[in-house]
């Protein structure tokens, strides 16, 4: 067993020394066969064998080749993206149910969202809102990867979500707690897997599901595990994303933590007072980078790292010293295998509430360091509010249209610099700059911490 | 056959017994845990059994002033967790905290705290809305409060999902702890007993008896007649085969990474409730099974739903639980399957007795309503 580590181990060494000098593949071939055939052993050999194939499978690149999004900014890439160069507002007094009992009075809703899309195998009657976007969204990307036709039976579904289809699930209530009978279709789509569920029987998929619900982390642990997966090998191509819609249930929930502003949504700015709720999705198309280059795919950009972690600390309140969140930065830039100093631009959770920004300051502060007062900061909930489980999806998808455009999102209402978040936050919109490597944070409830790293497919 | 992963640590809260060696006695004893509802009034309901659990054995086995509070389910979680991690033989204490990670499993969540916010919200309006009730009502606070009870800082994660998400927790733990290199990790799933969810599956005519047949779960048989709602958690702590051998673990069973050993298959408990999927689950069975199995007569073939209710999501991770401890102790509990199969179950002879089996793989199989399914491979280790 000694001997055949040690031929292992002298194999690593020299395909690092190789790869280090930026050797050709063919020299890279030549002498795996030698290594392989100047080893007396049989089983050894194939050992040998095995641990290539792994050390291969395990360096397998994830690109992305699709991606779908709905806001309060719009419906599509297209709109958004306009409003993102612009710095468009799109947090409005909120119309879908009634708000004056409340401290805070607004939310980014997605208006004029009218589902006209022709389904093959459900009934649109009897689908939740969330449904109806994530189907939408999910076109959107599989279009643009050119898989309308002909997405592989077998592709995963990952998917991240708080609520689940509340939206449906509170009308039923509603009408179950005043004594009336209530349409039973509302409640077929309402637990948070059945949406994913729906998904997949539309697009006839069979592949392997999660719906993961980490609270507002949950969009980036649906990425960074559908990225973990295809660079294992386990799958070649993913459906992953996030989605929450707007609720009076969220809405009364974090009205009563005292978490919403009656005023805007500042995030990092000294006058911050709370955070201000919004409605979308984000998907993507993953797939391993041979295949999409294989079938002549556009790449749109690279997934190179991700990052978890847990706080342990409190259920509603992050830890403030930042630690885990650092945690997972750090995880996510080590993964990646680039310096700190390599990020062009960070794309912050920023809920705007004093607790949150604080703490992420701290994690920013300290992974980077001094270069924490140089690299672009900016959160955009303060354009669409913060999505919950959709915000790590939307956010992941908005950072690589800002990168592909090469402009900063923009971090609205930043007004007075708070001495606890020394950090450059983008205050205007248009900035235009070269994004090369990005990282986007993602912390919620209970705790949960994510962080993943984009690159730019001409780096 | 290789395993990476194994299962060193059982901790169950069930309605038929709390802690593995109470479960597994009621196993083998055939002892059911479905009574009358106490928590809620089943009026004007045709059912009125459940499977519920007295949450005065809860504080015997888990009190933590922090967590006093927190909903059913996070309680049921959070005295599972602690009840394998003290089966395991570790100490939460002086464990690496950020090579620690936790994965629950939950179907409908904190129904109970999500009912009461939202009734006196539309009742009484905002301002009578409490926060502990929000805050505990997300789908991830169970994980939440295990986290911060246990010191898991790897990786907190909930999946949601239906019936088999308590064995989808445990696939997504394995890879979970490959990807982000942990040394142990806690996977199961947990599930708590709702008036509102009673009613929604009511409404469904889910709940037996959805005909004029008598009231409870009849897995496979022609006159089923649909599920018992159950509650309760099970997690399972799972470690690398090698970290757990070099401590000198007990090892109830490996998790199987490949898929391909059907024929070594001599236990299977499937989660077939009584309701109109089992019909599904038996041609999945029969095709896995029975059709070039050579073994196909020696198959037992159990389910523990008759016993626990349907537990949805901790119930998948109790069927994962009873088969660990099946392969670990060499006794296949009586199988709950009565007389009169349906017709795709034909090859299946269940056993009255416990039986004494060195079985060498079980088979845990699940399907949820929404069309979702899942099968998990454990094998016993020498």
């Amino acid at each position: 067993m000694s001997f055949c580590w040690s031929h292992i181990r002298r194999y690593y060494m020299a395909l690092f020394l190789f790869s280090l000098g930026r050797m050709v593949f063919s020299v890279n071939v030549i002498f795996i066969f030698r290594v392989v055939l100047q080893t007396p052993d049989r089983s050894i050999r194939g050992q040998i064998c095995r641990q290539i194939y792994w050390f291969y499978k395990m360096n397998r690149r994830v690109v992305i080749t699709g991606t779908g999004l709905i806001t309060a900014l719009g419906i599509g890439k297209k709109q958004n993206l306009s409003g993102i160069i612009e710095g468009r507002n799109a947090i409005k007094e909120i119309a879908s149910f009634d708000v004056k009992s409340y401290r805070g009075k607004t939310g980014g809703e997605i208006k004029e969202f009218n589902f006209s899309k022709k389904l093959k195998r459900l009934r649109p009657s009897r689908l939740d809102r969330a449904t109806k976007l994530l189907l939408t969204a999910a076109d959107e990307a599989v279009l643009e990867a050119g898989l309308k036709e002909g997405l592989p039976q077998d592709t995963s579904l990952i998917l991240g979500t708080t609520l689940g289809g509340m939206f449906s699930g509170e009308i039923y209530h509603h009408s179950r707690i005043y004594g009336k009978k209530g349409r039973p279709s509302l409640i077929l789509d309402y637990l948070a897997h059945c949406q994913g569920a729906h998904l997949a029987e539309e697009y006839g998929l069979n592949g392997r599901q999660f719906t993961i619900s980490n609270a507002c982390a949950s969009g980036t642990n649906a990425i960074g595990f559908a990225y973990n997966e295809i660079r294992s090998g386990r799958v070649h191509t993913v459906i992953a994303g996030g989605y929450d819609t707007m609720c009076e249930f969220t809405f009364a929930g974090f009205n009563s933590l005292q978490a919403v502003t009656p005023s805007l949504c500042r995030p990092f700015d000294k006058g911050r007072d709370g955070l201000v709720l919004g409605e979308g999705v984000g998907v993507m198309v993953l797939e391993e980078m041979g295949r999409a280059e294989g079938r002549g795919a556009d790449i749109i950009a690279e997934v190179i790292g991700y990052g978890e972690a847990s706080d342990a600390f409190h259920i509603t309140r992050p830890e403030p010293g930042g630690v885990s969140a650092a945690a997972a930065i750090s995880d996510a830039l080590e993964d990646a295998q680039i310096d700190a100093s390599l990020i062009d631009y960070i794309n912050a959770h920023g809920t705007a509430t004093s607790y949150n920004d604080a703490m992420e300051a701290r994690a920013i502060q300290r992974v980077f360091g001094n270069a924490s007062k140089t690299i672009p900061v900016s959160s955009i909930k303060s354009m669409i509010g913060h999505l919950l489980g959709g915000a790590g999806a939307v956010e992941a998808v908005i950072t690589i249209l800002a990168m592909k455009e090469g402009v900063l999102p923009p971090n609205l209402n930043y007004k007075t610099p708070d001495p606890e978040c020394p950090l450059n936050i983008v205050d205007k919109p248009g900035q235009r700059i070269s994004i090369k490597r990005a990282v986007s944070n993602s912390f919620g409830f209970g705790g949960a911490n994510a962080a993943i790293v984009f690159q730019d497919v001409n780096v | 056959m290789s395993c990476e992963y194994v299962i060193t640590g059982i901790g169950i809260v069930s309605p038929i017994g709390i802690g593995n060696p109470a479960f597994w006695d009621a196993l083998l004893a055939g002892r059911t845990g479905i009574k009358e509802i106490k928590s809620f009034n089943t009026e004007g309901q045709r059912s009125r059994l459940g499977a519920e659990i007295n949450p005065d054995d809860i504080d015997a086995v888990f009190s933590d002033k922090r967590f006093r509070r927190a909903a059913k389910i996070s309680k049921y979680c959070l005295a599972a967790a602690g009840l394998a991690i003290k089966d395991s033989g570790l100490d939460p204490s002086g464990w690496d905290p950020a090579k620690a990670g936790l994965v629950v499993g939950v179907t409908h969540g904190a129904m109970n705290y999500t009912r009461e916010f939202h009734t006196v919200l539309i009742r009484e309006g905002a301002l009578s809305a409490s926060p502990m009730f929000f805050s505990d009502s997300v789908l991830n606070a169970p994980a939440g409060n295990a986290s911060i009870a246990f010191n898991i800082k790897g990786a907190a994660h909930t999946i949601a999902g239906g019936i088999p998400a308590g064995i989808d927790a445990i696939d997504y733990a394995i890879r979970v702890m490959r990807n982000n290199n942990l040394d142990v990790c806690i996977a199961g799933g947990a599930e708590e007993i709702d008036a509102l969810v009673f009613d929604s599956y009511a409404r469904f005519r889910l709940l037996s008896p959805n005909n004029r047949g008598k009231e409870g779960i009849k897995p496979f048989a022609s006159d089923r007649n649909g599920l018992v709602t159950g509650e309760g958690a099970c997690m399972l702590v799972l470690e690398k085969k090698e970290a757990a051998v070099k401590r000198g673990a007990v090892v109830y069973a490996g998790i199987s990474d490949a898929r391909d050993f059907d024929n070594k298959i001599i236990y299977a408990v499937t989660g077939a409730n009584g309701t109109g999927k089992d019909v599904v689950e038996a041609g999945i069975l029969k095709a896995l099974l029975a059709g070039n199995n050579k073994n196909a007569a020696k198959v037992f073939v159990g389910n523990i739903k008759p016993l626990t209710g349907e537990c949805f999501a901790a119930g998948s991770a109790m069927q994962a639980a009873s088969a660990a401890m099946a392969l670990h102790k060499g006794i296949i509990p009586p199988s709950t399957i009565g007389k009169g199969l349906i017709k795709e179950m034909d090859w299946c002879r269940p056993n009255t007795k416990a039986e004494e089996v060195k079985a060498d793989m079980a088979l845990i199989s699940s399907i949820g309503f929404e069309g979702s399914g899942s099968l998990l491979y454990l094998m016993r280790l020498y």
